[in-house]
């Protein structure tokens, strides 16, 4: 994780920003990160009745 | 039956969904940000409401509870909206009307759900609370509460005191994941309200921002709330520069301590006062213990992330939820 570059932003974009949001970080998403696993299970019996989709987290800090 | 709102990549709901099943219920998820997955059919007549998800139809009367846990509460809609070709400012505003239509039809199932007297837990109607009536609030409450301000002006005397203060958005911080296009997550954090003026020495206006007192920690506390009940956390993240200030700048390299705390009664009385004068049962509470052991309230996340409470601290939070959910 590192702090964006504001320097790329025009002069005015940058001073619009308020401080509390003027530090941005980024990070950059890994293709294994962004794996997507997605289980749906779908169980329409007398009893069952389930939608829900897992999906790991795209990734911590 | 139990209805969930929620959005895909929440592994809370996960945990609660099987929980629920555990417990002998059953669930229905809609996740928000699947437009693509779910098509789901809405009808709404009288005092009733159905849907049909996957073929299969449920109404309203079939849910005993409702959880407002993420997203925006409602069905997922489409993400495309119509572009007027050189009709820029007709195309934002019938952007916005679309916005609006979801949002009204949104409210009257949550006053459906309400009028029939379902339990929920979360409130659909405060998913994204103002911080600044937040901490008024706790302060009429007698919490201990950091002195704040609103401004759009750097006087000299604030700057001559920049370090006894810091600056974090007015909102919610920044939190957005762009995974198709940069492939970058951008986030914003508490900081120093000194590192941010130093360049703007001279100046006399800024952006409206938001200027608090700057709280020594002994420690940070994470507290989860559901329906009077606190399970809380200390969070040892003073000692790690990169922690120090906001321990959401997680060091993975060395992770913050997570200690299972319990809050004076007397905090969790006005937390839990607080709680209630929001229409709030559920949420997590961010607070600051000082060296002179005062606790300071920070702010109420209506849909806090708890898994780190869970995995860490061995709350049993997600059976808890469930058996909320689930119970009479």
């Amino acid at each position: 994780m590192h702090e964006l570059d504001l320097k790329l932003l025009h002069e005015a974009d940058r001073d619009s920003l308020p401080l509390g949001i003027r530090t941005i970080y980024e990070k950059e998403i890994g293709d294994s990160q962004r794996e997507k696993r997605i289980y749906r299970i779908d169980k329409f019996g007398a009893n069952k009745f389930v939608i829900f989709a897992l999906e790991k987290p795209i990734s911590r800090i | 039956m139990i209805l969930i709102f929620s959005v895909s990549y929440d592994p809370a709901a996960n945990a609660v969904s099987q929980w629920i099943e555990k417990l002998g219920s059953q669930s229905v998820r809609i996740n928000h940000d699947e437009p693509d997955l779910q098509d789901i059919e809405v009808s709404m007549t009288g005092d009733e409401c159905s849907f049909v998800i996957n073929g299969t139809r449920v109404c309203l009367s079939d849910f005993s509870a409702v959880w407002y846990r993420k997203g925006l509460f409602w069905v997922p809609t489409a993400p495309r909206k119509p572009c007027f070709p050189s009709e820029e400012a007709f195309t934002d505003y019938i952007g916005r009307k679309l916005t609006r239509e979801n949002e009204r039809a949104a409210e009257y199932f949550h006053f459906l759900v309400r009028s029939k007297g379902i339990k929920t837990l979360g409130n659909p109607f405060l998913g994204d609370p103002n911080k600044l009536v937040m901490m008024h609030r706790a302060r009429g409450l007698g919490l201990d509460v950091p002195a704040f301000q609103i401004t759009n002006r750097l006087p000299p005397a604030l700057l001559d005191e920049a370090d006894q203060y810091i600056t974090k958005a007015i909102s919610d911080g920044i939190y957005f994941w762009d995974a198709e296009g940069a492939k970058k997550g951008y986030f914003s954090y508490t900081e120093n309200f000194r590192d941010l003026t130093q360049s703007l020495i001279g100046r006399v206006e800024i952006p409206l921002s938001f200027v608090q007192e700057k709280i020594d920690k002994k420690y940070e506390i994470r507290a989860f709330y559901l329906d009077g009940q606190f399970q809380s956390a200390a969070i040892i993240s003073q000692n790690d520069e990169q922690t120090k200030l906001d321990y959401r700048k997680y060091n993975s390299k060395s992770p913050n301590r997570n200690i299972p705390v319990k809050l004076p009664l007397e905090v969790e009385i006005k937390l839990d006062r607080l709680f209630r004068s929001l229409e709030l049962n559920t949420g997590s509470v961010d607070l600051i213990r000082t060296p002179d052991d005062r606790y300071v309230f920070l702010e109420i996340n209506p849909v806090g992330m708890y898994g780190n409470l869970v995995s860490v601290c061995n709350f049993d939070i997600d059976r808890k939820i469930a058996t909320w959910l689930c119970g009479d």
